[in-house]
């Protein structure tokens, strides 16, 4: 036995001197280029769409304009204004719940905490048109609440309906955010905080709220963004009420306006950096506070009047939710929505064999950019947090920018940019699956750099020195640290796969439709029935395959509850904080 | 790939036979049938399908009711396959453009002919005149057969009875009912800088009317408009739901069917409407595959099968009209006569002008 | 030598953290490197173990040039600050696994993974997540990774700092025993002096990228080269002679009485700590401190005249 190892020790030291002169300059020109192609491939998929749009909409005849940037910004409507309204609107809105239902999940120590945070991951999950639909079906003039039941004819049509809907939409997501974020701030920090005198109301508002206001400024920020981009619930229950992304939408898919709509997309891009700068100014310094070692002492309790407020917030907004997702489950089993509420099966087995292949289309083309996609978020996080190279800040600015472009703006830079040789992708399925890869790659990187950047190099040094090629490094130690930002970026990719459309709506052909414009094609043509059987298994499909993946991922891991929190939190503000420019 | 040399065996296999047709001008020669799938159907006309394009798939961009039936109906009688994504005649023109030539598919089918003229006047569609199409009137096809009518779209204005009868409004009849006080904010029409449906109303307005006249009557109708919807489908899905009295839409109240409160009324003072068009995008991959599509469309049977699955009135003279259309009541419709190559001409025009004068109302 | 360092230098941004630093080092010999934070101890360090390449300079061992040979195949093992365990593996796996790279086949390498285990008292731990085990227990695990790959040289960063102090010392002496017993050539970084002094064969006093001084702990502590070395190490006074030099004396050197021959003061302050009493005497060539052995103590104030005898006192460089 012994003297077998030392024969293996002797081979393995054999090895070492043919390595040691061909190992390093090898490994050195094959991390050269995996560096350049990342760089290569961001800049070719993400930076080049974005400029193929910037030039349709600012140079015209070949000389530089702002022509079609007046003409977006002089539009009578006002869209700019609008598109800012909603958003501060939407966010305001979103915030209070979201704080209130955060506040409430973390620290109200009621047992209904679990199910109010599966009904936020199940609610986060919302597939376009949905919340729009479900809002006309309940409050519509012939909606089942205000109508049916109440006895009124209420014109729901104009911003308020937009406010509401994309406040609550949005809320599940930065609710989850908070939570993380709660749930990472030190106890002890409020029990010193009472210990010296003061009582928990002033607690919450001087420790509590202001450890929570990095959280807080990031959601709003997210939530700001994402109200801008939104174009499907102005176009659905705004009424005379419209906005940019609306227009921007409008222009290029329905009057061809292709210049137009790029001039409005660019326009699109003002407040959103603005959000984004400011973010920066006043955010830069604060850092996320999670936990020390050691013990961090039990969450604070709610003062009285608080629980009450928190909790009947939480209560309302949970009724809300629930009653929109009850409506989209009935409406699937509803005969004809409004005028005849008899169960049937006819939606479901009337779904055509085109419906299932879209269906199962969206499955694969989801699992499959999720996997890739996590992956090339995992290679990109890993060169930006351990390696020094050239265009290293650059790589992460580009792998940040699709966070704060709207959908519709990298969709139409798609179908700009890969129109002709030697990119001439037109057409294929390539298009459809990079556009989805790529749109995510921030949050899968951020997810993987946050992991990395608290994860001790050392640890990486230690398996080098054991021997590991760098290779071995990645796959033995690199990855298996990195599974839960791993997770992270496969969960959200693989959702936005499932649900998104803005973007790939101006890119899909008839062999590569996936569910949603299924879902789409229903709602414009006013078949509810049909749209709520497709939303639900859009639901369910995205629903299981996350639980699936998450459990095959976790089962053997340590990682317990929460593994969500801090990387998904971390990842949303590194994308932020490095938003312009990198770190 | 395997097609490439069958280039030649396709004109022969595209062959047709046409018979007992007397009005056919264009009866191509009949070349000997080739022994492939033939369909069941009339014994007038005979489609014959290259054993090669049996399985080949032809990619479709569709705006048409009962698509999958049709589809599924051509597919058996030809043995190719269909994919075919749903979009709106305006959103195939767009990407057309944007793709800038690259082709984005096979087959266009379906929708307002104001988006098939603008494409080809920028060179995008395939020039293909089917041996079939000489059953089809001149003024529901392009002479160079760039596109070719298959149905007529009948606009119409889907009205909920329910929601009258609580307003204690009347079934309305013409354009000039609908401008009554009754109607106000009760009637939905698309954004006609958007939607075909609109454009086609209003200028078909303007040109039954003449143009101030027009503009007046729109002005009135406009006053009972509570907003322009953004989508050329919102206008009949609102009626049926009753967010909305009165929608102007493409085709029939087809909601009636599904137990919505809602009539279909042809204004007895002009109906608008167009020839909806098929036509081959230019680049197509699967050419030949394409042109038995175009071909399958214009036979009777396929006609029959149109209609059948979307009730529209046919443009073949020898297919009936379907029943459903003649419950509404559209053989007393008054189409209106329409200049389509006129109002292709002033579009912009009365768009601009339209802009000016009601589009703050959006 | 079986180690050389010849001239190792390393910049980061214009400033020189290692500034020519030339060592050598014998086969089993224990060496600390010794010196406060950022005076280059730790990137010498990683220079040996080839996370770090030097500007210029040359690491040798047993002659052969390392100082391009990437850290995976350079026959060095280290023990890091912070243990840098593998998380997601247990505590064999994480002994096994420098075998495994080596492709020793799985049963085997947890055989001696085993063994190793066993010799720093891990043994019954070894199906352990690593998160589970104590301070202690991952040091010994992260030196059992170490080891069990038959390193050259082991290379131990601060391997002790994060202990407390009981445990400190006893791992101390369990590092020492351990090292002799397989006789490995060893390079220890740390800037606690009491620890150096404790382990080492060889002290390497290090400040501000360069080697001040090296010699044995008692050598270094006796006779420090430089005042740095003096102020470093230990206690003690400078000191004016009348020629105007500068010299160093431990407090253990300096006798206090009440009268007679030496250097006449004042009591300033008195500070006990156990075994022996601290006066801070108030002299003309300085303050000078002294240690009376609690059992000699006559119990001085503060503000009594007293007169300090120097056994023994080094001079100093510069």
């Amino acid at each position: 036995m012994k003297r077998s190892t030392h024969d293996t020790d002797s081979t393995a030291a054999s090895h070492e001197e043919g390595r040691s002169t061909w190992g390093a300059p090898l490994r050195a020109w094959t991390e050269t280029g995996l560096q350049w192609a990342m760089l290569a491939s961001l800049v070719v998929f993400i930076l080049w769409p974005i400029v193929a749009v910037l030039r349709v909409g600012l140079i015209a005849d070949g000389a530089p304009t702002l022509e079609l940037i007046h003409a977006a910004l002089t539009d009578s409507r006002g869209l700019l204004w609008n598109s800012v309204f909603v958003g501060v609107a939407a966010t305001a809105l979103t915030l209070f719940i979201a704080v209130n239902v955060a506040l409430w999940a973390t620290r109200s120590g009621s047992r209904l905490s679990k199910p109010l945070f599966g009904l936020l991951l199940l609610t986060m999950i919302s597939p376009p048109f949905v919340t729009a639909l479900s809002y006309v079906m309940l409050f519509g003039r012939r909606g089942l609440i205000t109508h049916q039941l109440l006895g009124l004819s209420l014109n729901p049509y104009g911003w308020h309906g937009v406010v509401l809907m994309q406040g609550i939409g949005f809320t599940s997501l930065a609710a989850i955010l908070l939570i993380g974020v709660l749930r990472g701030i030190d106890g002890r920090l409020e029990e010193a905080s009472l210990d010296l005198g003061a009582s928990r109301t002033s607690t919450i508002a001087r420790v509590t709220l202001p450890l929570l206001v990095p959280g807080i400024a990031a959601t709003s920020l997210i939530t700001f963004v994402e109200s801008l981009a939104d174009f499907g619930t102005p176009i659905i229950i705004g009424g005379r009420f419209t906005v940019l992304a609306t227009q921007a939408y409008l222009n290029f898919i329905g009057i061809s306006n292709l210049p137009l709509a790029a001039g409005m997309a660019i326009l699109l891009l003002v407040p959103s950096l603005i959000a984004f700068l400011l973010y920066r100014h006043f955010m830069g310094r604060l850092t996320f506070y999670t936990k020390g070692t050691g013990t961090t002492g039990e969450p604070m309790g709610l003062p009285r009047w608080l629980l009450v407020v928190t909790g009947t917030v939480t209560l309302l907004f949970s009724a809300f939710v629930t009653l929109q997702y009850v409506t989209i489950v009935f409406g699937a089993f509803a005969t004809t929505w409004g005028v005849d509420f008899t169960p049937t099966l006819k939606h479901i087995q009337g779904l055509s064999s085109t419906a299932f292949a879209s269906i199962g289309r969206s499955i694969r083309f989801a699992m499959f950019t999720a996997v890739v996609g996590s992956m090339l978020g995992m290679i990109v996080s890993y060169l930006l947090e351990r390696r020094r190279f050239w265009g290293r800040s650059g790589l992460d600015f580009i792998a940040t920018l699709p966070f704060m472009i709207p959908g519709p703006f990298l969709g139409i830079g798609y179908a700009l940019a890969f129109r002709d040789a030697p990119l001439a992708l037109t057409g294929t399925l390539a298009i459809v699956l990079l556009n989805m890869i790529y749109r995510q790659l921030p949050v899968a990187t951020k997810a993987g750099a946050a992991v990395l950047s608290q994860a001790d190099p050392e640890i990486e040094d230690a398996a080098r020195d054991l021997g590991a090629s760098e290779h071995r490094v990645i796959t033995d130690v690199v990855f298996p640290q990195l599974k839960p930002a791993f997770l992270v970026g496969f969960v959200n990719t693989f959702t936005a796969g499932m649900v998104t459309i803005g973007a790939i709506i101006f890119l899909i052909t008839p062999g590569t439709k996936v569910a949603t414009i299924e879902l789409f094609g229903a709602v414009r043509g006013g078949h509810i029935g049909v749209a709520a059987v497709l939303a639900n298994i859009i639901m369910l499909v995205t629903l299981a395959v996350n639980v699936t993946f998450s459990w095959l991922m976790l089962r053997r891991g340590r990682e317990e509850r929460g593994v969500f929190d801090v990387p998904a939190t971390r990842a949303i503000d590194q994308v932020i904080q490095s938003a312009d420019g990198g770190r | 790939m395997k097609r490439l040399s069958l280039l030649l065996s396709l004109l022969l296999a595209l062959s047709l036979v046409v018979g007992g047709c007397a009005n056919e001008p264009e009866a191509a020669p009949v070349p000997e049938p080739e022994p492939a799938p033939v369909e069941e159907s009339t014994d007038e006309e005979v489609l014959n399908v290259d054993p090669a394009l049996v399985g080949t798939t032809l990619n479709v961009f569709a705006a048409y009711g009962g698509k999958e039936e049709i589809f599924a109906q051509f597919e058996e009688d030809t043995g190719i396959k269909i994919e075919f994504l749903d979009m709106s005649s305006g959103e195939v023109l767009a990407r057309m453009q944007a793709e800038a030539g690259s082709p984005i598919g096979d087959i266009w089918f379906g929708g307002g002919v104001d988006s098939f003229i603008a494409a080809d006047n920028d060179d995008m569609l395939e020039r293909y005149v089917s041996p079939f199409a000489g059953n089809v009137p001149a003024e529901y096809k392009d002479a160079d057969g760039a596109w070719t009518g298959i149905s007529l779209v009948v606009v119409s204005v889907v009205f909920n009875t329910e929601v009258a009868e609580e307003n204690g409004a009347a079934i309305p009849e013409t354009w000039e009912d609908l401008t009554k006080p009754e109607y106000a904010g009760e009637l939905l029409m698309p954004d006609p800088s958007i939607s075909g449906t609109a454009y086609t109303t209003l200028s078909g307005l303007l040109q039954t009317f003449g143009e101030e006249e027009g503009w007046e009557l729109f002005a009135r109708l406009d006053a009972n408009m509570p907003y322009y919807a953004q989508r050329g489908g919102e206008p009949p899905t609102a009626a049926n739901m009753g967010e909305i009295m009165a929608g102007i839409a493409p085709g029939i109240a087809t909601g009636a069917a599904e137990g919505y409160p809602v009539v279909t009324v042809f204004p007895k003072d002009g109906t608008p409407w167009w020839p909806a068009p098929v036509a081959i995008m230019k680049g197509a991959p699967n050419l030949e595959a394409a042109k038995v599509f175009v071909d399958w469309c214009l036979t009777k049977h396929g006609q029959e099968v149109l209609a059948e699955h979307d009730p529209r009135p046919p443009v073949r003279d020898d297919v009936p009209m379907p029943q459903v259309l003649i419950d509404t009541g559209f053989p007393e419709a008054d189409l209106m006569t329409i200049d389509f190559v006129e109002i292709g001409r002033i579009r912009s025009d009365v768009i601009d002008r339209w802009q000016e004068d009601f589009a703050s109302k959006k | 030598m079986f180690l050389q360092l010849e001239r190792l230098t390393k910049s980061y941004s214009q400033r020189t953290v290692v500034d020519e630093v030339t060592l050598d080092i014998g086969a089993g010999e224990f060496v600390c490197l010794l010196g406060p934070s950022g005076c280059g101890k730790t990137t010498t360090l990683r220079m040996i173990g080839g996370f770090v390449t030097p500007d210029s300079g040359r690491v040798l061992i047993e002659g052969a040039d390392m100082s391009r040979t990437p850290a995976n195949v350079r026959p060095t093992s280290t023990v890091f600050q912070s243990y840098a365990l593998f998380p997601h593996m247990n505590a064999i796996r994480n002994v096994a696994y420098g075998l495994r790279t080596q492709r020793v086949p799985r049963a085997q390498a947890e055989e001696r993974a085993r063994e190793m285990l066993a010799m720093v008292g891990l043994d019954a731990r070894a199906g352990a997540r690593v998160e589970t085990l104590s301070g202690g227990e991952q040091q010994r695990l992260a030196l059992a990774r170490s080891l069990v790959v038959n390193p050259k040289v082991l290379l131990l960063d601060e391997p002790l700092s994060n202990l407390d102090a009981k445990l400190r010392e006893r791992m101390r002496r369990e590092i020492r025993i351990i090292q002799s017993r397989l006789g490995i050539t060893t390079v220890h970084v740390t800037h606690d002096q009491e620890e150096a002094l404790g382990i080492a064969d060889r002290v390497v006093v290090m400040n501000e990228g360069r080697i001040e001084q090296v010699g044995t702990p008692r050598e270094v502590y006796e006779q420090p080269a430089t005042r740095f070395v003096a102020s470093f190490i230990g206690r003690g006074s400078f000191i004016i002679d009348h020629d105007g030099a500068e010299s160093f004396v431990r407090p253990e050197h300096v006798t206090l009485g009440r009268a007679g021959g030496g250097i006449a003061g004042t009591v300033s302050h008195v500070q006990f700590s156990g075994p022996v009493v601290t006066y801070f005497v108030d002299t003309a060539a300085g303050t000078l401190q002294c240690d009376v052995p609690l059992e000699l103590d006559a119990a001085h104030e503060p503000g009594d005249p007293v007169v300090c005898q120097l056994r023994s006192r080094a001079r100093l460089a510069s």
